[in-house]
């Protein structure tokens, strides 16, 4: 229809400064890194054990994986299918700690532990036995406050799975354990990989936490050589190897899941009936209470102890009060522009026949912050030189790394749509935009609300790629916080400014979690 | 006054697929109530959609009220159309009230004169009561009569109906059939339907068209249709029927079951075949007859005999649901057609 053609400019309008934003850092890299010699390349790399250091970045997400999943599924399925006290309660306070960015995890584990710290000086010793700085060290964090990830998804799951799949197995001659083992377990496999695969990813890729536990990994090589040299290519060279393994990663999990990609799909499905748990029910609070106190009580505790241990607080704020400033405005408006963005693409894809950006915008999140930053820098230093090294460019870095999940918000929420409700605006006499003004925008303003939270709140804890790409002098509370935790150690000023942090963004993180359990009642 | 026409409109969703709705043609008068019936995927709704203006024809033209709204290089988008449709999910905005759904369509009308329109017509569907509850606060026949309403509203030139009444259960369907219809009179709106259910088709429509593979099949009064079928699909769709083997001679069709009158002018010696609805079949048990009761269906108000002929051909023949003779009776049947149809073989 003759509409058709209006979609397609609008979504061509998007997808070519979108692609040239996503497209062009990686490029750069590119051909940045081909500048660099084969053979040199192999001997810098025999100088910086990189095959040492892929093993035990291999070695760190593999544990943390399994540690995340070791915590995040069994909390998943005693909340969801049991009888646990207080299920209701810890089904929402199971996804708050990704209020608390690893790194800053990270921090609390320092007070706590290292030498000098809190559970030291209560016993009355110099250091521990344990040693938090290493591979062990930041898989226990990185596990402990990615699990949340893995809580989501598998909850998710169980809660579309339809019970009547498992009555079925019953009904074959299954006992309840043999039905966990044969039929629950197995339907939620791709949620448990998808879930997997976010954790594994970000661990790879992670910035923060290897930083200050002193891990060396590809991202701390490749920013010491930013710090340290004018050398463009070396770092390229690493940043592209480590793209490659993630995008490597993103296909093996693509080639394992395979056809059996099959989801749910949701219907009014009763809630599956409650398994009891019996004698079980109080080792199974403790253990749930446990993980509560992990990750949100215990870090709260520490950030909150150690703040109240710095002289001259209001003036200590005061001085810091800009970097919060800078923090706020880049992330509103890096996610105001990402949803507005989203918004474009989602709806013009959503009428079925316009190009499919949202494939270009995934290759942004995929891309690991300290590579989207060096390429991000690089290519603004070379192609948009007006914008390199000004707030700009930190707003259109944390919209290249975070347009993605604004584009699933947004999507999620037009699917629920039905399509006869926009056609039923336009027979009433309203032209395209006027229905969707009138009927589409305001159904999917909560979509809208919790895409923008989570862009605001992705942008404002990011650390990696800000480091990379502020402007000199244009600090954000996540670089604060890691250059006192770095320079001074976990000292009360970097954990007041992380409390500052992790209470700005549990603010509008638990607002979007209780406007995900209140959806909009369908129509009919 | 003719008040739609389609002419030869064509459209075809995939090109490697047999087109939705195949060259197409139908006039529709002003004040008619129109029912499209066909078997799932047969076009129906996609007709509605053409006339709507969510689909825009392959070729052909969509006419309303002797102008183009689509066709021959001109389009008028489903806003500009005075077409106005009521979805089988209702489409309510679950965002608005009652009152302002039903007075969104009326935004020419102003702040001051919309809300005695939205009264005077919630009035006419028996909703003023409602006009400030949120959709999901109603029932289902309740949602259904603010659709009407919402649709009504703008006074628009027709108004279009996807499957009206088939969220509903059995006992609502039939009183809210009854009320469309009085709806759509008293206003004097031209209505079009699309339904799956003959009988929905038949209670409702001034005339029918039966949809097939997209192809227009026959269109015709309820009683014509089921009484003078154009083709054995429509025999078939509007109600149950067999056929029955005959040879035209001098003095009629001779079958199994006797003869009759051959009312379409075959050439003797032509092989036929006749239609046979079930209250067209009579028997009577007989030891000497060469008829078998081979099964039996108890549908309440009848019971439905299978019977099969020396030929082995089957015939089902249609009782009082007090009637009771069990498989493997023997009898002997007969046919008794006021009206013969007969198709080719």
């Amino acid at each position: 229809m003759p509409g058709i053609r209006r979609w397609s400019v609008l979504s061509l309008g998007l997808a070519l400064p979108t692609a040239f934003f996503v497209l062009g850092p990686l490029g750069f890299l590119l051909w940045m890194g081909a500048t660099q010699e084969g053979a040199d390349f192999l001997e810098r790399a025999r100088d910086l054990e990189l095959l040492r250091v892929v093993g035990q970045v291999a070695l760190l997400a593999t544990l943390t994986t399994a540690w995340a999943a070791a915590l995040g599924v069994p909390l998943a399925w005693l909340t969801v299918r049991t009888d646990l006290p207080g299920r209701r309660l810890i089904h929402w306070l199971a996804p708050l700690p990704l209020a608390i960015p690893p790194y800053i995890g990270a921090l609390v584990y320092q007070i706590l532990l290292a030498p000098g710290g809190v559970l030291p000086n209560f016993l009355g010793v110099t250091s521990l036995p344990l040693n938090l700085y290493g591979v062990g060290g930041a898989a226990w964090v990185l596990g402990l406050f990615m699990s949340p990830y893995l809580y989501l998804l598998v909850s998710g799951a169980l809660e579309r799975t339809n019970p009547a799949l498992e009555e079925v197995a019953r009904g074959a001659g299954l006992g309840p354990r043999q039905v966990l083992r044969r039929v629950t377990l197995p339907l939620l496999r791709p949620a448990l990989l998808a879930g997997g695969l976010v954790v594994f990813l970000y661990s790879w890729a992670d910035f923060g936490v290897v930083s200050l536990l002193r891990v060396r990994t590809l991202t701390t090589i490749i920013y010491d050589y930013i710090q340290g040299t004018a050398d463009w290519a070396l770092p390229s060279a690493l940043s592209i190897l480590l793209t490659a393994i993630t995008i490597l990663v993103l296909l093996l999990q693509l080639r394992v899941l395979g056809r059996a990609g099959y989801t749910q799909i949701v219907g009014a499905v009763k809630p599956a009936p409650l398994v009891s748990l019996g004698a079980w029910r109080w080792p199974a609070f403790a253990y749930v209470g446990g993980m509560v106190t992990l990750t949100l009580l215990l870090p709260l505790g520490v950030l909150g102890y150690q703040a109240s241990r710095l002289p001259a607080p209001a003036a200590f704020v005061l001085i810091q009060w800009p970097y919060f400033l800078n923090s706020l405005w880049t992330a509103v408006s890096g996610a105001s522009l990402a949803l507005l963005i989203a918004l474009g693409v989602a709806w013009s894809e959503g009428r079925g026949r316009a190009w499919r950006v949202s494939g270009l915008l995934q290759v942004g999140y995929a891309i690991p912050g300290t590579v989207l930053g060096l390429g991000m820098a690089g290519f603004l230093h070379a192609a948009l030189p007006g914008i390199y090294a000004t707030s700009l460019a930190l707003i259109v870095t944390y919209f290249v790394l975070y347009v993605t999940p604004a584009c699933q918000s947004v999507k999620a929420a037009l699917v629920q749509l039905h399509p006869s409700l926009e056609e039923a605006a336009r027979s009433l006499g309203r032209g395209p935009l006027a229905a969707f003004w009138a009927v589409t925008l305001p159904l999917i303003k909560p979509g809208l609300l919790g895409g923008w939270i989570l862009v605001f709140v992705l942008s404002m804890r990011e650390l990696a790629a800000t480091l990379i790409v502020r402007p000199p002098g244009f600090d954000t509370l996540p670089v604060r916080i890691w250059i006192y935790a770095m320079d001074v150690g976990p000292e009360p000023r970097a954990a007041t400014l992380a409390l500052i942090l992790v209470l700005t963004i549990a603010l509008p993180w638990a607002m979007m979690l209780s406007l995900r359990s209140r959806g909009i009642p369908p129509s009919g | 006054m003719e008040l739609l026409a389609l002419e030869d409109v064509t459209k075809r969703y995939a090109p490697d697929q047999p087109p939705a709705v195949d060259a197409l043609t139908l006039t529709v008068e002003q004040g008619e109530i129109l029912a499209l019936l066909g078997p799932s995927g047969c076009g129906k709704t996609t007709t509605l959609r053409l006339i709507a203006g969510f689909e825009a024809p392959d070729s052909g033209r969509v006419v309303i009220r002797g102008e183009t709204m689509a066709g021959g290089g001109r389009w008028v988008p489903p806003e500009g159309r005075g077409v106005a449709i009521v979805f089988q999910d209702y489409a309510l905005f679950p965002h608005l009230t009652v009152a302002e759904n039903v007075g969104f369509g009326l935004q020419h009308l102003g702040r001051s004169g919309r809300p005695e329109r939205v009264r005077q017509i919630l009035e006419l569907v028996g909703l003023e009561s409602f006009a400030r509850r949120y959709p999901h606060e109603l029932s289902g026949g309740q949602q259904q009569r603010v659709a009407l309403a919402r649709a009504l509203a703008p006074a628009p030139a027709i108004i279009l109906l996807d499957e009206p009444f088939s969220n509903l259960d059995a006992d609502l369907r039939a009183q809210m059939r009854e009320e469309v219809e009085r709806i759509l009179r008293d206003t004097g709106t031209t209505g079009i339907f699309v339904t799956h259910d003959q009988e929905e088709a038949f209670t409702l429509a001034d005339r029918v068209g039966v949809l097939n593979q997209g192809r227009l099949e026959q269109l015709d009064t309820p009683e014509r249709i089921y009484h003078h079928p154009a083709t054995p699909f429509v025999a078939e769709f509007v109600g149950a029927a067999d056929f029955l083997p005959g040879l035209v001679t001098p003095y009629g069709i001779v079958t199994e079951l006797g003869v009759f009158a051959n009312t379409e002018a075959w050439k003797t010696g032509e092989k036929v075949k006749v239609m046979l609805r079930p209250d067209d079949v009579a028997f009577v048990p007989s030891s000497f007859g060469d008829g078998m009761i081979i099964r039996r269906d108890f549908r309440g108000s009848e019971t439905l005999y299978c019977i099969r002929l020396p030929s082995g051909q089957r015939v089902h023949s249609s009782q009082a649901s007090s009637s009771l003779y069990p498989n493997g009776t023997r009898v002997r049947a007969e046919a008794h057609l006021i009206h013969v149809v007969t198709f080719p073989v």
